[in-house]
């Protein structure tokens, strides 16, 4: 039997689940940063805003997966074996929401030790990492030195929660915290400015109202003015605040029958939910891309009106696993992807299943020969289709299976995807670096964790 | 609640990564950790979006003024929500008399939003216009104890009453409004 007590908890939760965000807390912009605390504006939805202190101081149709090319520098993954010491961090770099990164293993390291100079036009300069830690902190790496530049620890009271992507510049990155005493969850957005010469950084609270529910997609546009922010759910949310001024500019939403009318190929791989996962700036910033419940990648006009996501969008690229003249392929948008080719593709991290006719493999435990690859591949709505791989060091793989968390994890790519920084995981070996004509060069990253620690590789899945 | 770490006036939880200090900081801090559900109080109480954000904002607004007198400032929480139940109250008053002049009839009212009653249902609805039509101190016992669920002492402290005085104000709560529903259905 409902009691009235039930009935009044009832309603009073019906209706303050309503509000899942606030208006935002309007502080003065410093003279580099889209946000500081000069002064503090609390403003509301309506017409009021009261101050508080004055300052003192596509498209076209869609390919159905089939256009893949793999990257060169594919990583084997190979049967079960022990988990060797492996240093595993996440690392976000230029553009890319806590692109996966890893500290090389010595033994798994390619071309050059951390620490030497690879500096390479058009390479970012900086990156990001977050690391996991009882308090997770964030490390500046400079990717032409080697060198971890500065060490920043989280707010008081703040559990950073990771980095995701950044601005043009380079040395702009937004950054996702949680209050760790809040009743409820609440998340905050921060932004990371990084100092010339990367030695220190600043971080700083945004305007943006906090929310309740961590978003599926975070992205700060080239310019570093606006927020884009997809919250998963039914209906899906893609929203793009003014990070000056904390304001929502826009919003897109769509619910799962609408998802379904329209983008047949998530009912075909069986995607369980609905969600705007993981968003991308073009790098003009007039372009807003989206992975859609896994299973495509959909571009958005970023200055059109309020309005349905999906019939708003197009599709670019169709992701997820597809079968190939080789096996199946797998691109995980929760493994980074990035926009290429003008905004007409995609290169993103994941796996390649290479099966081959039965035979005995070279230990001769094995009847069957077929091996899972890791590592980058392109989806383009006019490349060719097949897979061209450039494979070394592969193994035969008696699972044909790849292991969680063993894959690709794109963190940044150039205009082409000639060039990338992320990471391969594979059978407990890790290694994080630039992948660039077929060369592998690592970039420093600190120990975190032995073995892989599964709540970080978990997190993926909600960037 | 009471597990929570005090605020300090020089930057609370996220207060410590800005250039601000003092009120501001200490302000700022409070309100992005607990804006959210201050205002999902309001709209309990309100049952209007807009207006409960304005009441929220309203109370920011006071602690950033009174902020210096604040003796702890770990006692900040407690200060702004009782600021909100405040304002909350002179709001539902104004409106009642607002309707009373315009001889609208009780329950919802035009200027509780038409997507929040969308939103929930014609049920919850009637139930939170019941809740709206107890008298202060029992509407009030109702939502802290059993929307924000404080604990008696902490709905006393945010009431300024006893705690006993929100035992019974709670138990008069729920027998009211259970009349009330009945008379209704």
């Amino acid at each position: 039997m409902i009691t009235t007590e039930d009935r009044a908890r009832a309603a009073m939760r019906a209706i303050g689940d309503t509000v899942r965000d606030a208006p935002p807390l309007e502080l003065a912009p410093a003279r580099d940063l889209p946000a500081a605390a000069d002064e503090v504006r609390l403003g509301g939805h309506g017409a009021r805003r009261v101050s508080l202190r004055r300052p003192g101081g596509a498209a076209g149709p869609g390919r159905r997966g089939r256009d893949r090319r793999w990257r060169s520098k594919l990583a084997p993954v190979a049967a079960a074996v022990a988990v060797a010491a492996v240093a595993i961090a996440l690392v976000t770099i230029k553009d890319v929401p806590n692109g996966r990164v890893a500290s090389p293993a010595p033994s798994t390291t390619s071309t050059g030790p951390a620490g030497k100079s690879v500096s390479i036009p058009g390479v970012p300069e900086y990156y990001v990492a977050w690391m996991q830690a009882s308090t997770p902190y964030l490390v500046v790496g400079n990717t032409a030195t080697g060198s971890v530049g500065a060490v920043i620890k989280a707010p008081e009271n703040v559990n950073l929660q990771g980095v995701y992507g950044a601005a043009a510049n380079d040395r702009t990155f937004i950054v996702m915290g949680n209050l760790v005493f809040a009743p409820g969850n609440v998340n905050l957005f921060l932004l990371l400015h990084i100092a010339p010469g990367g030695t220190s950084a600043r971080l700083t609270a945004l305007r943006v109202p906090v929310l309740d529910a961590r978003p599926s997609g975070i992205a700060i546009s080239p310019d570093g003015t606006e927020l884009a922010v997809a919250l998963a759910g039914s209906p899906a949310t893609v929203r793009i605040y003014s990070i000056p001024s904390g304001k929502v500019l826009r919003t897109w939403s769509a619910t799962v029958p609408g998802a379904v009318a329209v983008e047949p190929a998530a009912v075909a791989r069986g995607s369980q939910f609905t969600a705007a996962q993981v968003l991308r700036w073009s790098p003009d910033g007039k372009r807003l891309a989206f992975a859609w419940n896994s299973a495509a990648i959909r571009v958005l006009d970023a200055s059109a009106p309020d309005g349905n996501l999906i019939t708003s969008s197009s599709l670019l690229a169709a992701i997820g696993t597809t079968d190939n003249k080789h096996g199946s392929a797998t691109c995980n948008a929760s493994q980074g992807w990035q926009l290429i080719a003008d905004g007409q593709g995609v290169i993103c991290g994941g796996s390649q299943l290479v099966a081959t006719p039965a035979g005995t493999a070279a230990g001769g435990a094995c009847r069957q020969r077929a091996r899972t690859l890791v590592g980058f591949l392109e989806e383009t709505k006019n490349a060719q289709d097949g897979v061209e791989s450039s494979l070394t060091d592969f193994e035969t793989d008696c699972s044909a299976r790849a292991g969680y968390p063993d894959g690709a994890y794109l963190g940044w790519a150039n205009a082409d995807g000639g060039a990338v920084i992320g990471s391969q995981v594979w059978d407990g070996h890790v290694r994080f670096g630039l992948f660039r004509d077929g060369r592998f060069t690592p970039l420093p990253a600190l120990p975190v964790s032995v073995p892989v620690p599964a709540g970080v590789l978990i997190g993926t899945y909600d960037w | 609640m009471s597990s929570r770490p005090p605020l300090t006036p020089g930057g609370g939880p996220v207060g410590a990564t800005r250039a601000g200090s003092g009120a501001t900081g200490g302000v700022t801090a409070l309100y992005q950790a607990h804006a959210v559900g201050l205002i999902r109080l309001a709209i309990v109480m309100l049952g209007d979006r807009a207006a409960a954000e304005d009441v929220v904002q309203d109370a920011f607004l006071g602690l950033y003024r009174h902020w210096d007198r604040l003796d702890d400032p770990g006692n900040a929480l407690t200060y702004v929500r009782s600021a909100v139940l405040n304002r909350c109250r002179n709001a539902l008053r104004q409106r009642g008399q607002r309707d009373r002049h315009d001889r609208q009839a009780p329950g919802p009212t035009a200027s509780e939003s038409a997507e929040a009653v969308a939103l929930i249902g014609e049920e919850h609805q009637q139930v939170l216009a019941a809740i709206r039509a107890l008298p202060d101190r029992q509407r009030e016992a109702l939502v802290l104890r059993f929307y924000v669920d404080l604990s008696e002492e902490e709905t006393a402290r945010a009431m300024g009453v006893s705690r006993g005085t929100v035992k019974s104000a709670t138990s008069r709560a729920v027998a009211a409004l259970g009349r009330k529903l009945k008379e209704g259905s």
